[in-house]
């Protein structure tokens, strides 16, 4: 617990982003990238397929327009043609003068036509705005209009602004023949306007026209001509003029306002004039922006699809997740009753089933567990009360040991002066019965010889008493010496049941020579199968004494309750327990107190009066079978009733001998 | 054509209603329902209309050729604060570019604008002010030409000037006049008219002196007295050469200058393009590109004339 504790408090790192947000990422940032890549790859060739077409269109128009512009001068060259037959100077002035009012009726481009004669002066000139003047005889035989019209046929002349503001040019053209005059005209561009602006170029597109030096000579917005517009400026003049080496007749530039348009150019190569058509961008790159929005749109739609598609996609493939995160949790938090159910067909359900198998696998390892902790526990228990056995019996052998040490040393100190008692006392009996022997051969009255009978019948029976007692007190110092001794004698194989008997009839005997009036029957039931056992029978004799004469005891103090028809019993028994030997000891006698049952193996414990016992009797049996012999020895009993004491002997003799005895070795 | 101004006083109201709405003025040498101001004024509006100006309330004032009734209505112009300001001829121009340096003005007809510092240049006018010359100074040469054509025995021409051409100390039309005379060995005489009265003098002087023409140079005076002209010529059999051309269609004998209308209409392409946005700064002063020679057959007829055939061929107009 603290450890999964510590790992979700510094563990997992925040939560950021789900796994569906970034799945839909992913997928839509996937498509999107496509989308764009194929939009700008596509808008990129349809911007220079548009781009080429809208110039290829330009240049059309361009060159149309060149090629109208170009009949415009052509057709005022015609117009003039009119005069320049070789044999119109040969004519009369007054139809000269006429042709030439005709030839301005017919162009009204021409605001002035004069006629230089061969000579190159002026014969007539017929004006709109001016007099008509006759043979003016003004010189132009330098001029250019006479020598370049002589010269060429035909001369235009530069581009000029009449009251600083009406563009003029002068057409010379000269006249056909031997030694021709030259008829001039004084040609009025705004006129061009007429051609320029009808020709139209998509929505908003126009054409213009302008000098090589890129001044503006015809323009739809006809004031930007009068104002004498220099367009060199402009990039898309300036690229179209004469040396700038651009072999391109387009460009893309802004107008004079500064929109961005797409111009392109052809010359009119006689008039030295440069012919524009322009197109606004935006108009000329219409179908790209449709194309664009057309993009756009699919681009749009493709994400929203995408979107829409990845979103989805995300949530079905985080669905079955969340469910795995569920099971693992409800696992985690040791819940192995459910199992995670995932049908998606893929890689999750199969981590699905791992997980439950894992699961599966946990929970069987939990149960064994369990089991063998209580295996284990029940060890221990097993061990703790041996432990705790084996303690009480290590006190005890400690107990016993000092006691041994202490009783052997008393019973050694008291037995010579006992002996001392017994002895003399015994010698004293003798020499009473000296003495009588002696007092009967002296003479005495009769009285006094009874008297002195009776004192020594007094003093004998008194001796009696001293011996009787003083063996008794000798029994009890050899007991207890016994008792710290070890074992007396060699363990051999015996023979049970008679090792029983014997021991019987010596209690039944002594119990009866100790109590005249003493009444008991015996039982046995002695096993034959009960064979031989290797002990020490010294040893055990002494205990199946101690144990017969407790029950004895035991008998006799119910009897002397004068319980009617109670007929005291004990019984011995011996059972093959196969390599053990059983002999069990039972009285019907007063049983055992439980207050008593757990002391009644403690040294010096007796119920007896003072004086009858030792209380070393069941305590030094226990030493003798347990751990002399390696047996047991229990006992059953019922207060009242009876009590049981049941031997179990190994056949095969002590397994420790001495050693396991280590306490009574002492002397 | 006299319809309209009903219209345009019931339009009056509902144009104050939408007063965010365009307002154009116009100002115009004419007496309201004149013969000549009419078609003019219509081609104006209309002119405007087919340029898309649909809702433009159009102002038209007629001031004549009283100087003070147009000083007024230019002042009652001017106050009213239309978006542009249209003129025809010199003294109206004057009269309204004296009051305003800020309200755009078109005008049609007037004798050097550079001269009288309205305009910087013809290129670029440079302030409030653009439009359409009618005549060249050089006109005053061709119309003593075409009367000499006509009548070749002309032995002495007056030209009938308006005060308004005026130019430093000169008078427009002048010198090409005096020039031309010369050049033909023609008596000449220059008449400045300022009112009515003055003109009979003259013309009976001519009248008396014999083989003599009379040119009327143009101007607003000219535009009104015009018709007394034609016929006081006509009654004194006086061989007269006009600039306005609708004279020659009156019983004059020959008319040569540009078609009036034609001007009307490009002026108020000018119009449009100011209240569009366009700097009437930026706006070139135009010239006429034709000027037409209109001969009356009935009044050489009258005149007792025969016009020679060269004269015939060169007219774009003949009235018999």
């Amino acid at each position: 617990m603290t450890r999964s504790g510590r790992s979700q408090a510094a563990g997992p790192k925040p939560f950021r982003l789900p796994l569906s947000g970034k799945f839909a990422i992913a997928f839509v940032g996937l498509v999107t990238l496509v989308l764009l890549i194929n939009g700008v790859v596509d808008l990129f060739l349809n911007f220079e397929d548009t781009k080429a077409n809208a110039i290829a269109v330009q240049r059309e128009k361009a060159l149309g327009a060149a090629d109208r512009v170009d009949a415009f001068v052509s057709e005022i060259e015609n117009q003039i043609g009119w005069t320049t037959r070789a044999e119109w100077r040969r004519v009369s002035q007054d139809q000269q003068r006429y042709d030439f009012i005709r030839l301005m009726r017919q162009a009204p481009a021409i605001t002035e036509v004069s006629y230089l004669d061969p000579s190159g002066h002026e014969q007539l000139r017929v004006s709109r705005l001016e007099p008509d003047v006759i043979a003016s005889g003004k010189d132009f035989s330098t001029s250019p209009r006479f020598t370049q019209a002589l010269k060429d046929k035909t001369w235009f002349g530069p581009v000029y602004f009449r009251r600083g503001s009406e563009p003029y040019m002068t057409v010379a053209v000269a006249h056909a023949g031997r030694d021709p005059g030259v008829t001039v005209a004084e040609v009025n561009l705004k006129l061009i306007w007429d051609v320029v602006s009808t020709i139209h170029n998509g929505v908003s597109g126009y054409a213009f026209v302008t000098t090589a030096a890129g001044r503006l000579i015809a323009h739809p917005d006809l004031s930007l001509v009068l104002r004498d517009t220099d367009l060199s400026g402009l990039p898309e003049v300036a690229a179209a003029l004469p040396g700038n080496g651009q072999a391109r007749d387009y460009e893309i530039g802004r107008w004079l306002d500064g929109a961005y348009v797409l111009a392109a150019h052809a010359p009119v190569p006689r008039l030295g004039w440069i012919v524009f058509v322009q197109l606004p961008l935006r108009e000329a790159m219409q179908p790209l922006v449709e194309s664009v929005i057309q993009t756009g749109a699919l681009m749009g739609l493709g994400m929203l699809m995408a979107a829409i598609a990845g979103t989805f996609l995300a949530r079905r493939m985080v669905v079955p997740i969340r469910q795995l995160e569920d099971g693992a949790e409800r696992f985690g938090a040791g819940d192995f009753s459910e199992r995670i159910v995932i049908r998606t067909g893929d890689e999750i359900e199969t981590l699905a089933h791992r997980f439950n198998a894992m699961a599966a696998r946990i929970r069987e390892s939990y149960e064994t567990l369990e089991a063998k902790v209580e295996e284990r526990t029940r060890d221990l228990n097993k061990s703790l009360d041996d432990l705790q056995k084996a303690q009480s019996r290590l006190v005890q052998s400690e107990k016993l040991a000092s006691l041994g040490q202490l009783t052997a040393g008393i019973a050694h100190e008291i037995k010579n002066p006992l002996n001392f008692v017994n002895n003399f006392a015994s010698l004293s009996k003798e020499l009473v019965d000296e003495l009588t022997e002696m007092l009967r051969a002296a003479s005495l009255d009769p009285g006094m010889r009874e008297e002195a009978d009776e004192v020594a019948e007094l003093l004998k029976n008194n001796l009696d008493k001293v011996v009787q007692h003083g063996k008794r007190a000798d029994s009890i110092v050899k007991n207890m010496l016994l008792h710290s001794r070890t074992g007396s004698g060699d363990h051999r194989p015996v023979d049970v049941n008679a090792l029983v008997e014997e021991s019987l009839n010596l209690a039944y005997h002594g119990a009866r020579a100790a109590k005249p009036s003493f009444n008991v029957s015996l039982q046995r039931d002695l096993d034959p199968a009960a064979g031989m056992a290797d002990i020490y029978p010294q040893e055990i004799t002494r205990v199946l004494l101690n144990l017969m004469s407790n029950g004895f005891y035991a008998t006799e103090s119910r009897a002397e309750q004068a319980e009617p028809g109670y007929a005291p019993t004990l019984s011995v028994a011996t059972r093959d327990r196969g390599d053990m030997v059983e002999i069990r000891v039972r009285d019907n006698g007063t049983g055992i107190p439980e207050s008593v049952k757990a002391k009644m193996f403690d040294p010096f414990f007796t119920t007896k009066p003072a004086g009858e016992g030792t209380g070393l009797g069941l305590s030094l049996s226990h030493d003798i079978l347990v751990k002399q012999h390696g047996g047991t020895l229990d006992v059953a009993t019922e207060p009242g009733a009876f009590t049981a004491f049941t031997i179990t002997l190994p056949r095969t003799g002590p397994a420790t001998g001495g050693s396991e005895s280590g306490p009574r070795s002492q002397p | 054509m006299i319809a309209g101004w009903p219209w345009l006083l019931s339009s009056r109201p509902l144009a104050a209603l939408a007063q965010p709405s365009t307002h154009v003025a116009a100002l115009w040498p004419f007496t309201e329902g004149d013969a000549e101001g009419q078609p003019l004024s219509a081609a104006f509006s209309a002119a405007l209309h087919d340029r898309g100006q649909a809702d433009v309330r159009i102002d038209h004032r007629w001031g004549g050729a009283d100087h003070e009734h147009t000083r007024t209505l230019a002042a009652a112009l001017v106050r009213a604060e239309p978006n542009v300001i249209f003129t025809y001829l010199n003294a109206q121009l004057r009269a309204v570019s004296a009051l305003t340096r800020r309200i755009p003005i078109v005008f049609v007809g007037a004798a050097d604008p550079v001269g009288y510092g309205l305009i910087a240049s013809l290129k670029r006018p440079g302030g409030n002010v653009t439009g359409f010359t009618l005549y060249e100074s050089s006109l005053g040469g061709k119309w003593l030409a075409a009367l000499r054509e006509a009548v070749p025995t002309i032995r002495r021409v007056t030209l009938l000037l308006n005060p308004s051409t005026e130019i430093r100390g000169g008078h427009l039309y002048a010198n090409a006049f005096k020039n031309t005379a010369a050049a033909l060995a023609i008596e000449h005489g220059i008449v400045v008219a300022e009112k009515a009265t003055d003109i009979e003098p003259v013309i009976a002087d001519l009248a008396r002196y014999g083989q003599a023409g009379l040119i009327v140079a143009p101007g607003a005076f000219s535009e009104v007295t015009g018709d007394r002209l034609v016929a006081l010529t006509t009654n004194h059999r006086l061989p007269t050469v006009f600039a306005i051309r609708r004279f020659a269609y009156r019983g004059g004998l020959m008319a040569y200058g540009p078609d009036p209308a034609e001007v009307v209409r490009r002026a108020a392409v000018y119009v449009d393009r100011i209240l569009r946005g366009d700097d009437p700064g930026a706006l070139p002063i135009q010239a006429p590109m034709k000027f037409k020679l209109v001969v009356n057959l009935k009044a050489a007829r009258g005149l007792g004339f025969e016009l020679p055939s060269a004269l015939l061929a060169q007219a774009d107009e003949v009235v018999e």
